[in-house]
């Protein structure tokens, strides 16, 4: 092609690159926006999004009534502040008490910001050693004690090692009273061979 | 119901999104074989749109991913082989198998980021493999432009900064997440001191800002940031103050004018380029890209600039802005910190690196010689770059197992019957 | 995780600004500076379409040919060589000798860089070669060329290194603009000597310090930050002013009396002046001359002006006193002085500089058209009017008598300022003024470089600006 015929080409093509680029460029925007009011869309049919379940605080210094249920997300923080993903403004607990996070067939893992403490099933968890906890297990954190409920479906690989009739007298199971594990991998209490938690 | 319908608009966005991808890539190409009269144009016009719909279209298919985040970066990487093969076709043909390994590098992090659940072992073995990495250079490596920041192996130049920037992420991530900063900052402080020994300053900026940046967003202490942002000025004066490059460059800056022949020939050429391009640009394949020099790296934007026009850059920059929207999204959409943290930092990584180059093209900033993400030359950035969409689609996908996970669990609690 | 969702929706926001800021500044500085930039010449693109496009021609207001392509395709001027010489730094040569004359400046017009899609389509079909866009100047050849001959014609500005611009005062149309030396650009070998900086545009590129006629804006500046200002009395001796070593007097030892503001303006009397720049401080005099333009940076879309500079920082009394007659380290460009005398004329409101009146393509379609635009507005209509009277007092019986033209409402103010070049004193007259008359709005600034001694501006500008005022007052032009 001759250099005059191509320089008009060119040129004249220029625009049509400047309109595909601005097309690409409307499309990607629209694009993101749908997709940000999916999104939306989606989670408000799902309110539990996010969630494996809730702490139900069993007793504490007052701030909170009794029964009052905190939802549990996959990982976070846990303190006094309103800032942390479970905000437990009871006394004894730090701003920043404790990182959990959820690990999937085994549990929800309890770590302590350095120099807490947090007691789950009555055994100290640590930095080093976290605390595991499973369906219906007890997290004492400050003057509070919170029992664990996880959704319906969770797998854990963990065995409560605490007798929790006890504890719960009264709270409510909103999601049924089974145990939620796997019927294989989850014995039931009575059978729970002798932990030495268990008193 | 209402959700399959909106997926399905969604999807055909997709689709006219990719469609006109395609159509660029086949009639730019096409002008170009056109005015060489070679195969090799011919044959990109067949190629790259393929490459785009492998990328965009199948890859997705077979392994997941995000669409969109997958039709940006194939743009830009084809535009970046484009451009090069207007100025000097041998470095398209390079680009284009870079662009091929990018986007298998790419597959793999998504893979990696989808199986991973435990890291530690992985990262304890890429903490040390990085430092090597970063100290070959300074006993094997050659200066370029200043720096000795290139590695030969078997004919193949590798930037080792490139590859470490993805193990770097990882490990920031990871460390953030498990509250562990104080023995990674160590590391990133080996990290930066390394780089400061190969006098790779552009890149020692981008990491240091990065791994500040995740610092507060694990943390969220200000003061750590203000005392961070404060060290970097000191150590940019001190910088300022030793180096004698450093002080040419920000003289450069200042008046690129004072200098024409010599020192401020670079950036006059550049602006020089951008402003021959006006708001349409002098037509592909038109003007004198070639009179810029490094053309085909650092100032492969003042080239886009001069043939497609302001408009069409500002395009592009548009396109970076959706790029980091999205990975933003992802990384707030992430139910674990490391995977946010991850998808947060390639998110950041891709951002500054492009506000760090473009500003210095464009005499917002001091020029510092980093890559352009995606479009400059360069297998080891153009791989790395692909390697951090990777590892961001990788958390989209994660994001979408707990969502699904999430919908599976809320049907099994209306199963126990609430 | 709740906190660390928000901190990284604060980055997102926080690369946002970053790309905001990329995209406003990269537009924004293309915008302005693209020209500039652009034509350049040493961009190595318009070099390469200059061996391919015929360059458009380039026009006076009434159609005199400054500038034209021959069928050889050599670039030819004016063909009085007056013209030609008068004009030759506004225009420009064809090596680029003359920095952003119109021949460069306008290089994408000339050189059919803005050509529209269906122009080129037409000449690829018709098999013509490309040609540029022809370009019509404000600018009036034969006034040029009168101003150019004005200096010629007096003893004392003959042969003097100088400057002269016309504006009008209502539009900001450059009238004429020529600059002495001079060279002939189609003889350019034969007429130029190496050491008189004859490819110097002394109008948009000298800076030079203004002297009394400074003296207008500590004027304004007086009258809008000192509510006495008009009942302030000074009396002048021969004694000067003593700031610790330096001393202030006036132009040749005069002595002037008691003189109020409006006599010590006519007088150009410095000793005024230097008590109302100290009365007014340096914050005051800095603003006024900020709102005049001084510290501006200037980016008129026609012409490349130097900048000019009001001190950022006055060290000691005597340098503010010395401010207030325009000494010290003030600097400013004759465009800009015809700026301020301009402003005065239109009430207070200075017009940007304009000189393209149409670009016509190739096809003759007009591609752009006359349009003027305000600067700034650099005082209230009051001061104007104010000020407008006192520079006609300057002229009817001050220092100015020499530029009054019969039948015209001449107002100016001259100024005789010293400086050195390279420890050499070197002393400037200069003359800025205009005609206070809405049929022929026109305002003046001339410069002399090197007066004799005993001479003024008075007794060397004014005088050209009286042939420029008497040749405006007989063919009166109605460009732009």
């Amino acid at each position: 092609m001759s250099s005059e015929v191509y320089q008009v080409l060119s040129s004249g093509l220029r625009y049509w690159f400047a309109a595909l680029g601005l097309l690409i460029v409307l499309r990607s925007f629209l694009w993101l926006w749908k997709d940000h009011v999916d999104k939306h869309r989606r989670l408000r049919r799902l309110p539990d999004a996010g969630m494996i379940g809730e702490f139900v605080l069993l007793s504490g210094s007052g701030e909170y009534p009794p029964g009052t249920t905190l939802p549990v997300p996959r990982e976070g923080t846990m303190g006094s502040v309103r800032g942390c993903d479970i905000p437990v403004p009871e006394a004894g607990l730090q701003r920043l008490h404790l990182d959990f996070r959820w690990e999937d067939r085994k549990g929800l893992l309890i770590i302590p910001c350095r120099g807490r403490y947090a007691l789950v099933d009555g055994e100290e968890a640590t930095r080093k050693a976290p605390g595991l906890m499973g369906h219906g297990s007890i997290l004492q954190v400050g003057r509070a004690c919170l029992r664990l409920r996880l959704f319906a479906g969770l797998e854990t690989g963990y065995r409560v090692r605490f007798q929790e009739d006890v504890l719960d007298p009264a709270t409510p199971l909103r999601y049924g009273a089974a145990p939620l594990m796997r019927e294989e991998d989850a014995p039931s209490p009575e059978d729970d061979p002798g932990e030495e938690a268990q008193p | 119901m209402s959700r399959k319908r909106q997926s399905e608009s969604v999807r055909r966005a997709g689709r006219s999104l990719v469609a006109a991808v395609m159509l660029f890539f086949f009639s730019a190409f096409l002008l170009l074989a056109l005015r060489d009269n070679a195969w090799q144009g011919y044959a990109l016009a067949a190629a790259v749109p393929a490459m785009v719909w492998l990328g965009t279209y199948l890859l997705p298919r077979l392994i997941g991913g995000d669409r969109l985040l997958l039709s940006l970066t194939n743009f830009l990487c084809a535009l970046g082989v484009l451009v090069l093969y207007d100025t000097n076709p041998a470095y398209a043909y390079h680009q284009v198998i870079a662009y091929g390994v990018g986007l298998a590098a790419m597959t793999l992090c998504i893979r990696a980021v989808q199986w991973f659940s435990s890291w530690r072992l992985l990262i304890l073995l890429m903490a040390p493999v990085s430092l090597v990495l970063l100290a070959l250079p300074l006993v094997f490596g050659r200066e370029i432009y200043g720096a000795r920041n290139w590695l030969f192996v078997g004919g193949i130049s590798v930037q080792p900064s490139e590859i470490v920037k993805i193990s770097l992420l990882i490990i920031l991530a990871r460390a953030m997440s498990r509250r562990r900063f104080w023995f990674w900052s160590l590391f990133v402080v080996a990290c930066l001191g390394l780089l400061m020994l190969q006098k790779d300053l552009g890149t020692a900026l981008l990491y240091f800002s990065v791994a500040l940046l995740m610092y507060y967003a694990a943390t969220g202490s200000l003061w750590v940031l203000a005392a961070g942002a404060a060290g970097g000025t000191g150590a940019a004066l001190l910088g300022y103050r030793m180096f004698a490059h450093v002080k040419r460059r920000v003289a450069i800056w200042r008046n690129p004018w004072a200098d024409y022949d010599n020192a401020g020939y670079q950036l006059v050429q550049g602006l020089m380029a951008i402003a021959s391009g006006g708001l349409w640009g002098v037509g592909l394949g038109l003007g004198s890209p070639r009179t810029i020099p490094v053309y085909h790296t650092d100032f492969i934007f003042a080239v886009i600039c001069e043939q497609f026009g302001l408009i069409f850059g500002l395009c592009v920059l548009a396109m970076y802005v959706a790029l980091a929207w999205r990975g933003a999204t992802i990384a707030m959409g992430a139910s674990h910190s490391f995977h946010g943290l991850l998808a947060m930092g390639a998110t950041l990584m891709l951002g500054l690196q492009t506000f760090v180059i473009i500003g210095g093209v464009l005499k917002l900033i001091p020029l510092t010689g980093v890559t352009m993400p995606f479009v400059s030359y360069g297998g080891s950035s153009l791989v790395s770059s692909m390697c951090l969409v990777g590892l961001i689609q990788g958390v989209a996908s994660r994001n979408e197992d707990d969502l699904a996970e999430d919908t599976r669990l809320a049907l099994a609690q209306e199963e126990v019957g609430l | 995780m709740k906190r660390q969702r928000l901190r990284f929706k604060l980055l997102a926001v926080f690369l946002f600004l970053l790309f905001g800021a990329l995209a406003v500044y990269g537009s924004y500085s293309v915008l302005t500076y693209g020209n500039r930039w652009f034509s350049s010449i040493r961009n190595p693109r318009v070099r390469t379409q200059r061996e391919q496009v015929i360059p458009g021609d380039i026009l006076d207001t009434d159609g005199v040919v400054l500038a034209s392509t021959d069928p050889e395709g050599n670039r030819r001027y004016a063909e009085d060589p007056a013209v030609r010489r008068a004009l030759v730094h506004l225009v420009g040569d064809r090596q680029g000798h003359v920095s952003n004359g119109v021949e460069t400046f306008q290089t994408s017009y000339l050189y059919g860089f803005q050509a529209s899609l269906l122009d080129q389509v037409g000449d690829l079909l018709a098999g013509n070669a490309r040609t540029g866009d022809s370009v019509q100047l404000t600018v009036s050849a034969p006034l040029t060329a009168a101003l150019a001959d004005a200096f010629r014609q007096h003893e004392t500005t003959a042969g003097k290194p100088a400057a002269a611009v016309i504006l009008n005062w209502k539009t900001g149309a450059v009238a004429a603009l020529t600059s002495l030396p001079s060279f002939d650009p189609e003889d350019i070998g034969g007429t130029v000597d190496a050491g008189d900086k004859a490819f110097w545009n002394r109008v948009t590129q000298a800076r030079i310090p203004p002297g009394s006629t400074f003296k207008i804006v500590t004027a304004a500046s007086a009258l809008d930050h000192l509510p006495q200002a008009r009942e302030v009395t000074v009396t002048c001796s021969t004694d000067v002013l003593d700031f610790g070593g330096h001393t202030i007097g006036d132009y040749g030892g005069e002595a002037h009396g008691t003189v109020d503001l409006r006599s010590a303006f006519t007088q150009s009397c410095n000793k005024m002046f230097a008590t109302l720049a100290m009365n007014l401080g340096a914050g005051d005099l800095r603003q006024t001359a900020e709102q005049f333009g001084f510290n501006d940076n200037f980016l008129f879309r026609d012409l490349v002006v130097e900048n000019s500079s009001f001190p950022e920082r006055i060290g000691s009394d005597y340098e503010l006193a010395a401010c207030g007659f325009g000494q010290s380290s003030i600097t400013a460009t004759p465009l800009h002085l015809c700026m301020i005398a301009a402003g005065v004329a239109n009430g207070g409101v200075m017009m940007e500089p304009r000189l393209l009146q149409r670009v016509t393509s190739a096809s003759g379609s007009q591609r752009l058209g006359f349009s003027s635009a305000e600067y700034r507005t650099c005082m209230s209509p009051e001061t104007a009017a104010l000020l407008g009277e006192y520079m006609r007092g300057a002229v009817t019986g001050g220092t100015g008598w020499r530029a009054a033209v019969p039948g015209l409402t001449v107002c100016g103010k001259t100024g005789t300022a010293d400086s050195t070049d390279g420890g050499e004193p070197i002393v400037y007259g200069w003359f800025a003024g205009y005609i206070a008359d809405e049929e022929l709005p026109y305002a003046i600034a001339v410069v002399v470089e090197g007066l004799d001694s005993g001479t003024t501006g008075g007794s060397t500008a004014a005088l050209v600006a009286h042939d420029a005022f008497l040749w405006l007052r007989d063919h009166r032009p109605d460009a732009p």
